[in-house]
């Protein structure tokens, strides 16, 4: 029954076959063992971080690392939502700064404004993210490409307006979170609470990605046409995504004014859109390993700049390091896009590609 | 085969389709039965793949109905009739090229399966057990087709005559009662002919399916199929046993216009017929 055609063609397009292929189960094998091993390693380094830190550098230093890390955590969560909406499921979406924002307020309000438990709060501002996600999903989904993204950066422009309004018609120079549980005031608790999220919804994504609702959104990123044909139903699909990726987003949003102690109509703006975007084109599209990556860019990138002097003077130039953040990640996303479009996960590709070759080698000789 | 002639699966009545002023199909009447291997041919332009894509709903034609075990298709989206028994491949593969093949297959059993976001983000439960049931299910049509040792390979990678067997395998996987195949022997080589026939007549019986077959193939389609209809123009040529359609004058001026009446003498014209596309 088996095509004899299929087989010479594949006799003449891979040289060995036979050992091939139990060699390639094996590495399957050892490469589900891989992810797993380094996830374990991954949380023990993550749980361990904070106190090889203060044992090394002592509790009070100036740079304060597990800090940066709930940050950079926090912004691995939007890239994770980001991802499943542009990466995977290929809707380019530029409006998850706009749940970012607006999460973070709705957050910040329930929590000072109206004396709701902190628990409440969050919880409220990622489904009303959600929501969010579906009233904007749905009409947004009528159309697509360069008109969606559009769209949604104007939506992030809007938002982030309307947030800045607020905060001028209350008089505040600052919409301070207050109320804040004892324990999350303290900066290992909170950065242990946010790595222990991290890892859930990382966890969690994974699986969504490998189940139907993933290959479903795979399937039509790769062929709208032929996935149709199968039975998916291209709407539902990318409402879906759009909501998953609104609620993550919220989830972010609301972490992050916890971190800052404060929400600001700048979460909601374009410079944070094209950090949510440096984020997943620089760590690679469609990858968990390169969100993760993008947002450690993302994040350290300003903390490196601030090492620079500021004012910096070239020549005759004087420039204000801060302001060279968005200048930076544009410029990095431009070369990320020429360079290497797989983005930074795909370089532990390439070099698992070397390795393997190098052994294949080996093997033969 | 008497009892496949009384149950008709597939009625297409007064099927058009217009794209602007230009009348793609023109008024066309189809009826395929249970088990059935039907071979729609013409020259390009005919009309062959737009009546293909009217079945799986690609395509909203402007008038007629098209009637599949008793349903009315056209009042269905595309994305429903994979579950109501139709299977297809493409002209031009379409495979979910990131995926592995086995990924592709298990892909296109997504409208037999249930699993949502609530079930599908837990490493557990009743989305893992249902995926289960996929693979196991997948990996036995791939192994109907001889295509295990590709099965983790990225489908995209692979040869393009594999390519076409993987997008057999998503056409079959959810045993359809019809397989709508649009050009399956384009980029088969000459010699391998007779066993694509043969493997065609194998899933058939296998599966129990149906086949709507658009190919140019002359020699395949008279080995393989029950019935042909000749399309030319978006209308209906001739229809019937394919050594009669396809001897029939009218049949071969259209095919093959003034360039194939130098050489009627020559080769047989079925040959020529095949040379002239592949």
């Amino acid at each position: 029954m088996a095509s004899k055609h299929a087989r010479e063609q594949e006799l003449a397009s891979l040289d060995s076959v036979q050992p091939g292929e139990s060699r390639a189960s094996l590495l399957q094998r050892l490469s589900t063992w891989r992810i797993g091993l380094a996830g374990l390693v991954g949380i023990i380094l993550v749980a361990l971080l904070p106190t090889i830190y203060d044992q090394i550098f002592g509790f009070s230093s100036g740079f304060e690392l597990h800090n940066s890390v709930t940050m950079i955590a926090i912004l691995a969560i939007a890239a994770l939502a980001q991802n499943v909406l542009t990466g995977t499921a290929a809707q380019p979406s530029l409006g998850n700064a706009a749940f970012f924002g607006v999460s973070a307020y709705i957050l910040t309000w329930l929590v000072s404004d109206l004396n709701q438990p902190f628990w409440v709060g969050i919880i409220v501002a990622v489904l009303a993210s959600a929501a969010l996600g579906i009233i904007v999903g749905g009409p947004a989904l009528r159309i697509s490409g360069a008109h969606l993204a559009i769209a949604t950066l104007g939506l992030v422009v809007i938002a982030g307006a309307l947030l800045n309004l607020w905060d001028t018609t209350a008089g505040r120079q600052n919409y301070d979170l207050s109320n804040i549980p004892d324990f999350l005031t303290d900066d290992h608790a909170l950065y242990y609470f946010v790595a222990a999220i991290l890892v859930i919804v990382i966890f969690l994504v994974y699986h969504l990605l490998r189940a139907r609702v993933g290959r479903a959104w795979i399937a039509l990123r790769d062929d709208e046409t032929a996935a149709e044909a199968f039975g998916i139903n291209l709407t539902k699909y990318k409402v879906q995504a759009f909501v998953i990726s609104a609620a993550l987003t919220g989830l972010a949003g609301a972490l992050w004014a916890t971190w800052a102690t404060t929400a600001s109509s700048s979460m909601s703006s374009l410079d944070q859109t094209i950090a949510f975007l440096t984020m997943i084109i620089v760590g690679g599209l469609g990858s968990i390993s390169g969100s993760i990556l993008g947002a450690i860019f993302v994040g350290f990138l300003p903390i490196l700049l601030g090492q620079l002097p500021s004012p910096l003077a070239l020549g005759s130039v004087q420039l204000q390091v801060s302001t060279l953040t968005t200048g930076v990640y544009g410029l990095l996303l431009l070369l990320a896009l020429i360079f290497f479009p797989s983005g930074l996960s795909s370089l532990g590709g390439i070099g698992s590609n070397l390795v393997r070759r190098v052994n294949k080698r080996g093997g033969t000789q | 085969m008497s009892e496949t002639a009384t149950t008709s699966l597939l009625d297409i009545r007064g099927l058009t389709v217009r794209f602007g002023g230009l009348v793609a199909i023109n008024a066309l009447d189809l009826h395929i039965s249970e088990g059935e291997i039907f071979a729609l041919v013409g020259p390009n332009g005919a009309g062959k793949t737009t009546a293909l894509n009217c079945i799986s709903g690609l395509i909203k034609p402007s008038a007629g109905s098209i009637q599949f075990a008793g349903q009315e298709l056209l009042t269905q989206p595309a994305y429903k009739r994979a579950a109501l028994g139709i299977g297809r491949t493409f002209q031009h593969v379409q495979l979910f090229t990131s995926m592995s093949v086995l990924d592709n297959v298990l892909t296109a059993q997504h409208a037999q399966l249930r699993a949502g976001i609530l079930t599908g983000i837990l490493p557990f439960g009743p989305s893992k057990r249902e995926d289960a049931r996929a693979r196991a299910h997948a990996r036995e049509t791939l192994a109907l087709l001889g295509l295990t040792q590709y099965a983790e390979q990225p489908a995209g990678t692979l040869p393009f005559g594999v390519q076409k067997l993987v997008g057999v395998a998503r056409a079959l996987v959810l045993r359809p009662r019809l397989v709508l195949l649009d050009e399956p022997a384009a980029g088969v080589p000459p010699p391998e002919m007779d066993e694509l026939a043969h493997k065609l007549r194998a899933w058939r019986d296998e599966i129990g399916t149906a086949l709507l077959l658009i190919e140019h193939n002359m020699p395949l389609v008279q080995a393989v199929s029950d019935r042909v209809c000749v399309l030319d123009y978006g209308s209906k040529l001739a229809e019937g046993e394919p050594q009669t359609v396809l001897s029939d004058p009218a049949v071969l001026e259209a095919y093959l216009g003034r360039a194939a009446s130098q050489q009627m003498t020559g080769q047989t014209p079925t040959q020529e017929v095949s040379h002239a596309e592949n």
